[in-house]
């Protein structure tokens, strides 16, 4: 399910970039934006703390972006939220259901390395913090439901590479962390009432990767329309372990404000 | 030209991190050949069972005794037996296992469980409540005993959120100088409905009890203490005294009941002493669909004392007495209603 869904996102990345690439124009930039965008999202997980059994499922999940860009840095905001459904993939004998609820905050500096009047490639760093909270409905006689919490802090490179495209902007990002902090209860929600143990972790424990690809129409414009296709894995190494993996698509709007940059 | 070959570079690299990746990011499917579900739960239990060391299990000889039995198993009704087998001997009722849907539970039974039945519920409902009334929801039995006593019945604390139906029962019993809670033969349910209906006859919050969770992969990894608490709850709360009746099969819930009343300043605790289940289980699955629980804390006393496998003492001891149920009384009632009375 899950390589169906990544292919032809790959594919269009592919493509988009390509195309970009080949035709871009120059079309002035607002200093700052603000993008309200929502979409579906299909994933794959498994989370060890409530169950060996692997889950795939799709989702609805709202993204708002603030950016701004400087002299030097270009910064972005970010909230996000998610609700997403999973099935049982597993040869149990009646399909077991979970329910995703993630939040996350994210705050993106980037500077140019490679500035031009059509292109940017720029650099920088994001720290993420997301949580999610995972109800669990087991198949046993009664049809309990569980809820697993877990948080991450995290900072790591991000790179975003942004470039005219005809009667719009082309952007791709992409960011993975490199340490950060955990918050993973060894147990379910009703359980664990403990104070949150914080555990410290690096790439060594947690591998994660975001990607996404987004066109922008209307550069010039106060006003414009915003698509994005986005790629992630997570992985995180405990006692009990978790990994993921999604991919999405998202519409969104974006509105523009301060003075356009030349 | 620097960013085309960027463009392309990108795109090559996104799609083989993408295109190649898909199931290998999340791993494969667990396996259900039998070798993999027997380690599966004996980790699980490993991983998160709360009374490896105070029952002095060696949970390691266990699966190098059951292993295997089970890989030999030549079916699966088979394998689930041996399975049970290795479970029992944690000698917890908390701890199940139910490999075919409802109806197929597999659980340790205590010595308690298969003795002859001390309550009879049509007794004390002809001879002594002849009037008793049911809520609305069903889960409770209640009416005046002699001497302007009231008397309610809870048999068990299964289900969610119908605490207040103890309020109806306080509601139509206005004139009680006292109150008769009979627990007996209750092998719990929900925690925090016991909870709450102990709430209707609490003056003030009371520590009744503390917890310790499992919090770790070794045997001994435990939080602190963590206090549990009883609250006043309910429109209308009973202020007079109370007696609590037990018995030898109240589990869990039932136990946690018991324990908040009895931290109450007002309450008696008349009966039997209690089955002594107190872990506090998790629901866990196998990759095969098979679910089964996990006790996962150890509950003590006010005094921080455990009662797993020992059981709460009433206050006052009246012991199974088939004679007198025979004779058409109830020994623990009648002695209920004494102690009611006087006080």
């Amino acid at each position: 399910m899950f390589r169906g869904t990544i292919a032809p996102t790959t594919a269009w990345l592919c493509a988009l970039a390509v195309h970009a690439t080949a035709a871009q124009t120059g079309q002035a930039r607002f200093t700052t934006s603000l993008t309200a965008s929502a979409g579906v999202t299909f994933a794959q997980h498994t989370d060890q703390s409530a169950s060996p059994l692997l889950f795939a499922g799709s989702g609805f999940a709202e993204r708002l972006d603030y950016e701004r860009a400087g002299r030097r840095w270009t910064t972005t905001l970010g909230i996000s939220s998610l609700i997403r459904d999973d099935v049982s993939r597993a040869t149990a004998a009646a399909p077991v259901r979970e329910r995703s609820i993630q939040g996350g905050l994210a705050w993106t500096a980037v500077r140019p390395l490679i500035d031009r009047a059509r292109a940017t490639l720029a650099a920088g760093l994001t720290l993420d913090a997301r949580g999610t909270l995972l109800a669990h409905h087991y198949d046993d006689p009664a049809a309990t439901v569980s809820w697993f919490a877990s948080a991450f802090a995290t900072v790591g490179p991000a790179v975003r590479w942004r470039w005219m495209v005809p009667g719009g902007t082309a952007i791709l990002r992409a960011s993975a962390p490199l340490v950060g902090v955990a918050h993973r209860p060894y147990s379910d929600v009703r359980i664990e009432q403990a104070a949150p143990a914080l555990r410290l972790v690096t790439v060594s424990d947690l591998r994660a990767f975001d990607a996404s690809a987004a066109v922008e129409t209307a550069p010039a414009r106060p006003i414009g329309l915003r698509a994005e296709v986005n790629v992630g894995t997570f992985r995180y190494s405990d006692v009990q372990s978790m990994r993921a993996a999604s991919a999405g698509f998202s519409l969104g709007v974006v509105a523009r404000f301060g003075a356009p940059r030349p | 030209m620097t960013i085309r070959r960027l463009a392309l570079a990108a795109g090559v690299a996104l799609s083989v991190l993408c295109a190649g990746c898909g199931a290998d990011l999340v791993g494969a499917p667990p396996a259900t050949d039998r070798a993999s579900l027997f380690d599966e739960l004996w980790k699980q239990f490993d991983l998160h069972y709360s009374f490896f060391e105070l029952k002095r299990i060696d949970w390691g000889a266990m699966r190098a005794r059951y292993r295997p039995a089970a890989l030999a198993a030549p079916n699966d009704r088979a394998f689930a037996t041996v399975l049970a087998s290795m479970l029992a001997e944690l000698r917890d009722v908390h701890v199940t296992l139910t490999p075919f849907g409802p109806g197929s539970t597999m659980r340790y039974r205590t010595p308690f469980d298969t003795l002859a039945s001390d309550l009879s519920e049509t007794l004390i409902f002809s001879a002594y409540v002849p009037n008793a009334a049911a809520t609305s929801g069903g889960h409770l039995r209640f009416g005046m005993l002699a001497n302007g006593v009231g008397y309610i019945r809870i048999p068990s604390f299964e289900g969610n959120d119908w605490a207040g139906e103890v309020d109806e029962a306080l509601d139509q019993m206005p004139g009680a100088s006292a109150m008769v809670i009979d627990v007996r033969a209750n092998g719990g349910g929900s925690r925090l409905v016991a909870r709450d209906i102990a709430g209707r006859f609490a003056d003030r919050p009371h520590t009744f009890g503390y917890l310790r969770y499992r919090n770790g992969p070794g045997h001994g990894d435990f939080t602190d203490l963590v206090p549990e608490t009883v609250e006043p709850r309910g429109a209308r709360r009973f202020s007079g005294p109370v007696v609590v009746l037990t018995s030898r099969r109240d589990y869990s819930s039932a136990e946690d009941f018991v324990l908040a009343m009895r931290a109450l300043p007002r309450t008696t605790v008349v009966g039997d002493t209690t089955g002594g289940a107190s872990g506090g289980p998790i629901v866990r699955e196998l990759a095969n669909g098979w679910t089964y629980q996990i006790s996962q804390w150890i509950e003590y006393t006010p005094a921080k004392q455990i009662f797993e496998g020992i059981g709460l003492a009433p206050d006052v001891v009246v012991k199974p007495d088939v004679r007198s149920i025979a004779a058409k009384r109830d020994a623990v009632v009648d002695r209920a209603v004494a102690l009611a009375t006087v006080r």
